[in-house]
């Protein structure tokens, strides 16, 4: 049997070529997905990992480790014995740190008694806190350096326990070298009566993470040796009132093979320690590695839903061509049923022949998967490759998800050899003469229940669009909403083809009597026929509406993320300088709303000569600010003061983000009058405040100011319309700054940036300036580091290759198609020849069915996926946690030029291949054919 | 009248390296308003003869005579609209176009021929063939004899001066050829040429004039009613 297995398939070569094509396509598909979601998340996790410490961190201490391993034991005053209980909790955590697998990098387990009151000696300018806290370190020595002075002893002679103690506390505390201070009461047990410094020491700067938080607590605390402490502050007498246990672990080592045993044993521990009740833990890792499977659950329903469309338009090829290929053995099924055969021996034939061609697809389509990861990776826009291929293995994960596709590809294969091989000689004989009858779809009215589902999936999106409000955790692309999506295009699709026959008839009925030979064929056949053009028509609708689609979502997709982030940063840059109140203290919060500080000035010349950074432009923020308008009053709103000749130069947001002006123009309007105001809409239609209308403000120490409206904005920079503080006023800064009792209070600075410098220069720029910043907020490397967002890059790629995928699938379908048609009605045409059609007319017959066959889904498909973009795009929920201005749906021009260019090159091989059957066909041939 | 002519008309066919000759000096007349059979086994060359009879086959030598002119000498599209116009065709494979009802497919016909569209004279041959209750229907939901009697009808619809039909009984049963055979006789009493091929010897008592092809030569000539 599996030598007529090959026979036939060599038989059938091209078909059985497309069907291998089709099916090495939907494997690598589907491979895709695992190898590139692990080859970026394998990144992600140590990226997650890092940035957290990066996060993390404490700019004047040493950074925070994301590889800690903290337990903590409180004790009472009351406790009387400990030691046991630490040596026991000691043994059980380090048991814990085993099972975790994870390389030590370093271990401490740290000892604390706080609250002791010193004495210092009469002669000492010590001035040491009443509260002073002793801490004691195992491995302490490995972990410092001496600055001056030696380590502490492990004994205690005389009652006196020596210390060391940190460069910082030596300077908080006004401590020497050899300065002794007496312990008030017996906090550090019986036997130490006093404490000496004996040496003073520097952190070593070590990234292991044995100094794993802030170590701002020994900025005034004494280090004792843990010998020491151990002996005299547990063993002898319960002192220690909290033992913490620290390890610090190597999680470079944590990849995608153990992170499931890792996360795992983390709950499995942490459930434990919870239940002890007595222990406490900080395990960063824990919620990063939380997080991220959070995060790679995510990125591979995107990675999967934005394949649905392309995955189901490959089961549909397959599908297809498999139902053509059994249709050209129908003559020879329907025999051998007629001679004996059972069905399940012809089933067993194409299930070993569909076998065979997913074998090879199995064998093949991992490699293409590979591939289509490099266009994953590489992709940083829709049809764009500017980024960094990514080159993953291929694993055993993604080798059985190509396993998975490779039996669905059997099984679909297999769909329309079901009641083929019921068919016998008298059954076949009997449905040619009866015609093929309706469409099953028609028949059961699959266009109008497709698009009843899609439509009460949009109008089900739409009221929970209300509701569920964007989150920094959100899938940029909602699963079912592209699944509906798909529905709505094929369910369109399909009505578009129930009634199109019927309108063609109406054309060919109106000009019935008047039509060429060739008008005539063309419209009749066009209007009349059932068979595969319903595929072709479908295929290339779903073509260019999926293609108009995707260019749309990836758009809209990345502009609303570059206008996001825009909108919430508000300019390319802006920092918030650290201030200095009148007295010379140093301000890095905000005044509370109710504050009359008044603060020195910025030396804005230095502020204005940054490296890269230029349109240098005040923005003072005020909360809490009380208006009158007419008889209204106790009205609070939230007042911005800028330059408005400058921060428009600033801004980035679109032209048209405003509803009825545009942005300069408000800008314009506001530095025209200098007690100019815009007002936000939420404030106008609360107020009933139109332009031209007058009103009245203070805060603080101010007396009333009028204010006339000169602007209505809808969107203004972080401002959100929807929230409960809605009521927003923006003013001049200079006339704010020249009232009476104007206090000069903290205001942000905002540049527009010179993306040529480096954002490194230009914090080495604000350094060399001298300038210290509370923040700063650079919006061009938070663009460069979403762009480069694997989940970004994911949905771009995705799209694009899905792209791909369809228009080579659609150009094989229409080449199948065209080719078919032709050649099942070689017959016809050398009749027609013979009849004296010439050979131009029958190649204008065909290029009128193709005009009306593919013109009609060409149409259908760019007036459908105008629609869909304009329907679904919208719906799409961003991952972003403030509000954006509504950005409309985005369809290039270019975008619609690239398509064209694609169906062109369809059309074109089409016509060719046409064009050439035609030129081949002989008459007499033909007609012999016919006889035979 | 002679309407028709061969002269010496050869054919040769490429079989791998070698060529095959299938003629051999054929040259037969056709009589205007006669019904002319080429009889032979298959493989005889009477469907060859017919197709350059027709112009739709080019003699590898020889010329071919139609209303006078040499037709064989012809340029292909002017051939393509004698066939049109004045000639029809009815082949064994009836090939019918499957999604024109019968009345459509014959109404195709006028339309290559380049001739108005004229419901009367399309439904008076259907009704000559005995289908005018069937007009409708489509090919799918017509027997093989009524595809036939249609591909008949087709022929006749614009008048040609000759038809040409290869085999036009094969596939029917011998009342239906007979049949078809009637049709034919009524085409020639109204003054339309029939040339035919068959190699069934009962319809031939219909015929005008019979030529016996064995064997791609003309061994036979006689005139319909001699005895074979």
């Amino acid at each position: 049997m599996f030598k007529l297995v090959l026979r036939k398939m060599l038989n059938n070569k091209w078909m059985v070529a497309c069907l291998l094509i089709g099916s090495i396509l939907a494997v690598a598909m589907v491979g895709s997905i695992p190898m590139y979601a692990d080859s970026v998340l394998e990144e992600m996790i140590h990226e997650d990992l890092y940035a957290y410490q990066e996060q993390s961190e404490d700019k004047n201490y040493y950074p925070a480790y994301a590889g800690k391993y903290l337990v903590r034991r409180q004790f009472s005053a009351s406790a009387e014995s400990g030691a046991e209980e630490i040596e026991q909790t000691s043994a059980r955590i380090a048991g814990y740190v085993r099972q975790l697998g994870l390389d030590t990098l370093s271990h401490t387990t740290h000892l604390v008694i706080n609250s002791v009151t010193l004495v210092p000696d009469e002669k000492s300018f010590a001035s040491v806190n009443k509260m002073t806290e002793f801490h004691a370190f195992s491995g302490l020595n490995d972990n410092i350096e001496l600055l001056y002075g030696r380590l502490p002893s492990s004994a205690v002679t005389d009652g006196v326990l020596e210390v060391v103690i940190s460069r910082a506390a030596e300077r908080a505390m006004d401590l020497i070298m050899g300065d002794t201070l007496t312990v008030k009461g017996t906090p550090l047990g019986s036997a130490i009566k006093a404490v000496r410094v004996v040496g003073v020491f520097n952190y070593k700067d070590n990234r292991n993470g044995y100094w794993y938080g802030s170590t701002s607590a020994l900025d005034k605390a004494f280090v004792a040796d843990y010998d020491a402490m151990t002996t005299y502050c547990v063993e002898r007498e319960m002192c220690v009132r909290r033992v913490e246990w620290m390890y610090a672990l190597r999680y470079a080592q944590i990849d995608l093979g153990n992170i499931g045993a890792v996360l795992g044993t983390y709950s499995y521990q942490i459930t434990e320690m919870t239940k002890a009740g007595n222990l406490t833990f900080d395990i960063p890792a824990y919620n990063v590695l939380v997080q991220y499977v959070s995060r790679e659950t995510e990125l591979n329903i995107m990675l999967l839903v934005l394949q649905i469309p392309i995955l189901i338009m490959l089961a549909f090829y397959i599908y297809m061509v498999s139902k053509l290929i059994v249709e050209f053995d129908k003559n020879e099924i329907s025999v051998l049923k007629s001679r004996g055969c059972r069905r399940g021996q012809i089933f067993t034939l194409y299930l070993l022949q569909s076998g065979v061609i997913s074998l090879i697809a199995l064998l093949i389509g991992p490699f293409l998967a590979r591939a289509a990861c490099g266009v994953l990776g590489s992709s940083d826009g829709f049809l764009s490759f500017g980024g960094a291929p990514i080159r993953p293995a291929v694993h055993l994960k993604a080798l059985l998800y190509c396993l998975a596709a490779a039996v669905l590809g059997v099984v679909t294969m297999l769909v329309p050899v079901v009641p083929a091989s019921r068919t016998d000689i008298v059954i076949l004989k009997r449905k040619k003469a009866r015609g093929s009858g309706k469409p099953l779809w028609k028949k059961l009215y699959l266009d109008f229940i497709l698009i009843a589902v899609s439509c009460y999936g949009i109008y089900v999106y739409g009221t929970r669009q209300n509701s569920v409000s964007a989150g920094a955790g959100s899938t940029p692309i909602e699963p079912l909403l592209y699944l509906i999506s798909s529905l709505f295009t094929l369910g369109v699709a399909l009505l578009m083809l129930r009634f199109y026959p019927y309108l063609v008839n109406s054309v060919f009925k109106a000009g019935e009597k008047r039509w060429s030979p060739v008008m005539y064929s063309t419209l009749t056949t066009v209007a009349r026929q059932k068979g595969r053009e319903q595929f072709l028509v479908i295929f290339l609708i779903f073509t260019i509406t999926f293609g108009l689609f995707s260019a749309s979502a990836a758009r809209t997709i990345d502009k609303t993320m570059v206008n996001n982030v825009n909108y919430y940063y508000g300019a390319e840059y802006s920092v918030r300088g650290m201030w200095y109140d009148l007295t010379g203290g140093v301000t890095s919060g905000e005044p509370a709303n109710d504050s009359t500080q008044g603060y020195q000035p910025l030396n804005m010349e230095k502020y204005t000569s940054v490296n890269g950074l230029y349109n240098a432009t005040k923005v003072f923020r005020r909360y809490g600010v009380k208006l009158w308008v007419g008889s209204t009053f106790n009205i609070t709103a939230d007042l911005i003061a800028t330059e408005p000749a400058k921060i428009y130069k600033t801004l980035n947001m679109p032209t048209d983000t405003q509803r009825t002006v545009t942005t300069k123009e408000l800008c314009d309007a506001l530095a025209a009058d200098d007690h100019g105001t815009l007002i936000s809409r939420a404030m106008a239609n609360a107020y009933g405040l139109r332009v031209g209308d007058t009103f009245e403000y203070t805060y603080g120490s101010l007396m009333k100011q009028k204010l006339n409206v000169v602007g209505i904005f809808d969107y203004w920079p972080q401002y959100d319309p929807l929230s409960a503080n809605n009521i927003l006023m923006i003013i001049n800064y200079d006339t704010l700054a020249g009232l009476a009792n104007f206090r000069l209070m903290p205001y942000e600075i905002w540049y527009s940036r010179d993306k040529s410098v480096s954002t490194d220069e230009i914090r080495a720029s604000f350094k060399e300036l001298g300038l210290t910043l509370v923040w700063e907020k650079d919006a061009v490397a938070e663009l460069q580091q979403r762009a480069n967002d694997v989940k970004f890059r994911g949905t771009n790629g995705a799209l694009t290759l899905g792209f791909i995928v369809i228009m080579v699938v659609s150009v094989m379908g229409f080449i199948i198609y065209w080719v078919l048609s032709i050649k099942s009605r070689v017959l016809q045409f050398g009749v027609l020849r013979a009849m004296g059609l010439t050979g131009g007319k029958v190649m204008r017959m065909l290029i009128g069915e193709q005009i009306f066959l593919s013109g009609f889904a060409i149409d259908v498909g760019i007036v459908l996926g105008t629609a869909v973009s304009r329907l679904f795009v919208p719906l799409i929920q961003l991952a972003y946690t403030n509000p954006t201005p509504p950005q409309s749906v985005l369809l290039l021009a270019g975008d619609y030029g690239r398509l064209f260019i694609c169906i062109g090159l369809m059309l074109g091989v089409g016509l060719s291949v046409i064009g050439w059957l035609i030129s081949r066909i002989n008459v007499t041939a033909a007609i012999k054919l016919g006889e035979e | 009248m002679d309407i028709m002519s061969t002269e010496n008309v050869c054919r040769d066919f490429p079989s791998g390296r070698r060529k095959v000759r299938v003629l051999y000096d054929v040259s037969l007349k056709v009589e205007e308003g006669s019904l002319t059979v080429l009889r032979g086994r298959s493989g005889s060359g009477k469907t060859t003869l017919l197709n350059i009879m027709s112009g739709l086959d080019d003699p590898t030598s020889g010329r071919v005579f139609f209303a006078d002119r040499e037709f064989s000498a012809m340029a292909p599209a002017l051939r393509d609209v004698i066939r049109a116009r004045q000639m029809g065709f009815v082949f064994q494979a009836v090939a019918l176009i499957p999604t024109m009802s019968a009345y459509e497919n014959v109404e195709f016909m006028l339309r290559i021929a380049g001739k108005k569209a004229d419901r009367a004279r399309v439904l008076e041959c259907l009704d000559k063939v005995g289908l005018s209750k069937r007009v409708e229907h489509f090919p799918a939901e017509l027997s093989g004899g009524e595809q036939q009697r249609v591909a008949i009808a087709r022929a006749m619809v614009h008048r040609p001066r000759v038809i040409f039909a290869d085999e036009p009984t094969a596939e029917l049963d011998s009342a239906m050829g007979m049949s078809v055979m009637k049709l034919f006789r009524t085409a020639v009493e109204e003054g339309t040429t029939v040339v035919m091929t068959t190699h069934d010897t009962n319809i031939m008592e219909l015929a005008d004039m019979i030529y016996t092809l064995e064997d791609g030569r003309v061994t036979d000539v006689r005139r319909g009613g001699e005895g074979l």
